[in-house]
């Protein structure tokens, strides 16, 4: 057991640490402030990855120039959903639990609608482009440049998000919506307003790791599922609502899955992820970091 | 239950005479119809009433496939699919006893994952275990004992959809899916009837599972674990009306006929026409189609 | 000690930062007709959510007939006798009046008492004509009533009424005391009472109980609470202005 495979393995668990916290962090402030339980979230990462592939191969221009494009097409397709079809659902819902029960089978449809959209634009085989392959060396490592780029980028974005609402007043409203949503409107928080932003928000940061992640894997429609189970189980870990925590949820999952897998079998991904997440459940159900 | 039953064994009867009647492609038609009733039949029965939504049909009805892919040089067809009923019901009591005692969210999102997750581990094993990546049966059945396995499987869903519901643990679960918290207050041991209730439910996806996979004359995972058996299974109990036992069984006819006509031409958008059906039933019919008052809808038209 | 039907040892409850009770201490025999009064925000609610099973205390034991009832759920109270109301009343919406009483029959009475008892609870409140109704569409008035019948209907030692008379004027508030006389001496109960109509409850119970800011600041009979310089302070002085 050598030094450099550990700070390889180290590396990639952060990379791919780094891409479960961007869209974790997504699911979690669509869950926390609405209860939308979006389980076709990580489809958005799957259309983002798709749209950025498209842009990119296209027009050869460096993708980099593409990744705000691409999130903001993805937030303002969140507004857009969510006054089509979430605005409506939270109108009618008679309870707070219905409005999840009933996110949950819409989340259902949509993954659906979606993956087939994108299998028959692009085909159901994998797609890639290179970019940034050459290895560079890093405190000791060597890592390819693009996963380099893939992790200070989403790790730069996601404290960005925890500063921005531990920060800024529209963050607070956000944290104080999170916490009590009653409680803010009596002290004049807007959520008409502010639910399809936060909700194209999460769209947006799906969107977002979309883009990273075509820069460092290949994709195909059927992608975004697994990032859709890793999202949930990040945030089961980090608690519920708790924006901090699923970020550190998400390194964690991340590197574990790394080690994981290395020493056991990579096929084995999905038993080890959610083998924690039973465990989690039935000793600490309101999540690691819980007081 | 007094015209119920006679009513099941009627339709039962004429059901029955498919094979001699109807040329085989309805006869195949029928058959996966009758078998997302019993799908869409026993969602309903445990998620309808508690409205804890199970994603996992996908992979109760794989463990019945694979039940009978393993089983099938060992023991008889119809002893496997009493097996393939019981490893899902097993299956799902383990899955239940995890996560049910704590908020729906975590059952669905456990539920969720658990077709891809099956279908991952019987890959492996069957790699790495046995060195194969399918599986052939030979020596099926005909046809025709399919498909009146499956038609006895449907009869015997829907009758014991009613049974259950007029029990005391469809009266605890209809509690607990209306108010749960108030419902332990009345002494229901939630946990225990949560259990139970999926269980039992998993039970007949496992069984028409391993009745289905005799159908297929080569089985690898991607065929058993097809992530569109559960789906279409949550779209017909929820368009249909999952808390009814009409509503999805004319939600799988009208279903399997649509699926017929567009499915092998249209197969994307098919599809994509299945989920945005989905989310307008949600949004604008959501208690199903059977809970619409269609007597007082047209009713109101023509007094205009 | 045998009829001790509840005792409350030091028990408190807290939510984050906030003291919802503190160090509530009482004990109540078999028999015994208690009224909880306090202003809103007292903790009121909070407590019998503490003695139902519904939010376990954070601090202190709660003892149910004198058995220990810490980390135990909703339904061993009620097998144990605790049956209770809700200020929002929660019933089955979707289910007919009568269905519900026999949902709390079937699961709550334990043997206790057969089907009869349906139809003599539905009988004693008041709702036999209305058990074909779905209980969602009902007013809450009547929903409150619906909950008394189905808490009766499991044959329970202790009743929690958690203001079954919001809403209604004094004539019918009275209504509702004699009623809730009338249940306690037919069935056998021992019954605490929350209620916002202090003056009718104050005539009617035999112990009040005072609670402030989650602390219990009086525990004795109506004559004796009315006069007690705490309670006049923090709450008839603010009943009085209502």
């Amino acid at each position: 057991m050598n030094l450099s495979l550990i700070a390889d393995l180290a590396v990639n668990g952060l990379v791919i640490g780094g891409i479960y916290a961007v869209v974790a962090i997504g699911l979690n402030l669509q869950y926390g402030l609405m209860r939308i339980l979006n389980i076709a979230h990580g489809e958005f990462l799957m259309i983002g990855a798709f749209v950025m592939f498209a842009l990119h191969t296209s027009t050869q221009i460096n993708p980099l120039w593409f990744v705000p494009v691409v999130t903001l097409a993805c937030f303002v397709l969140g507004v857009v959903l969510h006054g089509l079809v979430f605005k409506r659902l939270t109108a009618r819902a008679r309870s707070l639990d219905q409005v999840e029960e009933r996110s949950l089978i819409i989340g259902f449809g949509l993954m659906f609608i979606l993956q087939n959209a994108a299998t028959l634009i692009w085909g159901s085989d994998l797609h890639g482009y290179d970019f940034l392959n050459e290895s560079v060396k890093f405190g000791g490592v060597i890592v390819t440049q693009n996963r380099l780029l893939v992790l200070l980028l989403a790790v730069a974005v996601s404290i960005g998000l925890i500063l921005l609402l531990q920060r800024t007043l529209i963050g607070k409203a956000v944290r104080g919506m999170l916490q009590s949503p009653l409680g803010a409107q009596l002290v004049g928080v807007d959520s008409a307003r502010m639910n399809p932003l936060v909700f194209g928000l999460g769209i947006a940061m799906a969107g977002f790791a979309g883009s990273l992640l075509s820069m460092i894997y290949e994709i195909s429609p059927s992608v975004g599922e697994s990032y859709t189970i890793m999202a949930l189980i990040v945030i089961t870990l980090g608690g519920l609502g708790s924006i901090g925590g699923s970020f550190m949820a998400a390194m964690l999952l991340g590197l574990v899955e790394s080690f994981g897998t290395h020493f056991t079998n990579p096929s084995l991904k999905m038993i080890l992820s959610y083998s924690i997440f039973v465990l989690v459940l039935i000793f600490k159900p309101k999540g690691l970091f819980a007081k | 239950m007094k015209s119920f039953l006679p009513a099941v064994l009627v339709s039962g009867a004429v059901l029955a005479l498919a094979p001699w009647l109807l040329p085989e492609f309805w006869v195949s038609l029928l058959m996966t119809c009758l078998m997302y009733v019993v799908l869409a039949v026993s969602w309903s029965m445990f998620s309808g009433a508690t409205r804890y939504l199970s994603l996992a049909s996908t992979a109760l009805f794989g463990l019945g496939a694979y039940t009978t892919a393993w089983g099938y040089e060992v023991l008889p067809w119809p002893l496997l699919i009493v097996v393939g009923a019981a490893v899902s019901a097993a299956f799902a009591a383990v899955l239940g006893a995890a996560v049910l005692h704590l908020r729906g969210t975590y059952f669905a999102i456990l539920t969720f994952g658990m077709g891809e997750l099956v279908k991952h581990t019987i890959t492996y094993i069957e790699k790495s275990a046995f060195g194969t990546v399918g599986r052939v049966i030979i020596d099926v059945p005909s046809n025709e004992a399919v498909y009146w396995t499956v038609l006895a499987l449907a009869l015997i869903t829907v009758v014991a959809f009613r049974i259950v519901a007029d029990s005391r643990l469809g009266l605890a679960m209809r509690g607990i899916g209306q108010d749960e918290q108030r419902a332990a207050t009345f002494g229901v041991d939630t946990r225990r009837i949560k259990v139970m209730g999926f269980a039992l439910s998993a039970a007949f996806a496992g069984a028409v599972g391993a009745a289905m996979a005799v159908r297929w004359t080569y089985i690898d995972p991607h065929t058993a674990f097809n992530p569109l058996i559960g789906f279409q299974t949550v779209l017909i109990a929820m368009v249909g009306g999952a808390s009814t036992l009409r509503g999805p069984v004319i939600a799988a006819v009208a279903l399997s006929v649509l699926s017929d006509v567009l499915r092998l031409n249209f197969p994307y958008f098919y599809l994509i026409l299945l989920g945005t059906l989905l989310i307008l039933s949600v949004l604008f019919m959501p208690r199903g189609i059977a809970a619409v008052e269609w007597g007082r809808l047209l009713g109101r038209r023509q007094a205009r | 000690m045998s009829d001790l039907i509840l005792e409350l040892n030091g028990v408190g409850m807290q939510f984050g930062g906030l003291k919802a009770l503190s160090n509530i201490s009482m004990r109540v025999r078999r028999g015994e007709f208690i009224g909880i009064i306090g202003p809103n925000g007292a903790g009121k609610t909070t407590l019998f959510n503490a003695i139902s099973g519904v939010i376990p205390p954070t601090a202190g034991e709660v003892y149910v007939a004198g058995k220990p009832m810490r980390g135990r759920a909703p339904d061993d109270f009620c097998k144990l006798g605790v049956a209770r109301t809700f200020q929002t009343p929660r019933i089955f919406p979707d289910m007919t009046v009568r269905d519900n009483v026999r949902f709390a029959h079937t699961f709550g009475n334990g043997g206790r008492q057969g089907i009869d008892l349906i139809d003599q609870v539905m009988h004693a409140v008041g709702m036999v004509e209305d058990e074909n109704d779905i209980a969602g569409a009902m007013p809450p008035a009547r929903q409150r009533q619906l909950e008394i019948a189905m808490a009766l209907a499991t044959s329970p030692r202790l009743l929690l009424l958690d203001e079954v008379a919001a809403g209604l004027t004094e004539g019918e508030v009275e209504e509702v005391a004699r009623l809730i006389l009338r249940l306690r001496d037919d069935y056998d109960l021992t019954v605490v009472w929350i209620e916002h109509a202090v003056k009718t409850l104050m005539n009617t119970v035999e112990r009040v109980a005072v609670l402030n800011f989650g602390e219990l600041i009086a525990d004795g009979t109506p004559a004796q609470v009315a006069a007690d310089q705490k309670v006049i302070d923090a709450y008839l002085g603010e009943e009085e202005a209502a």
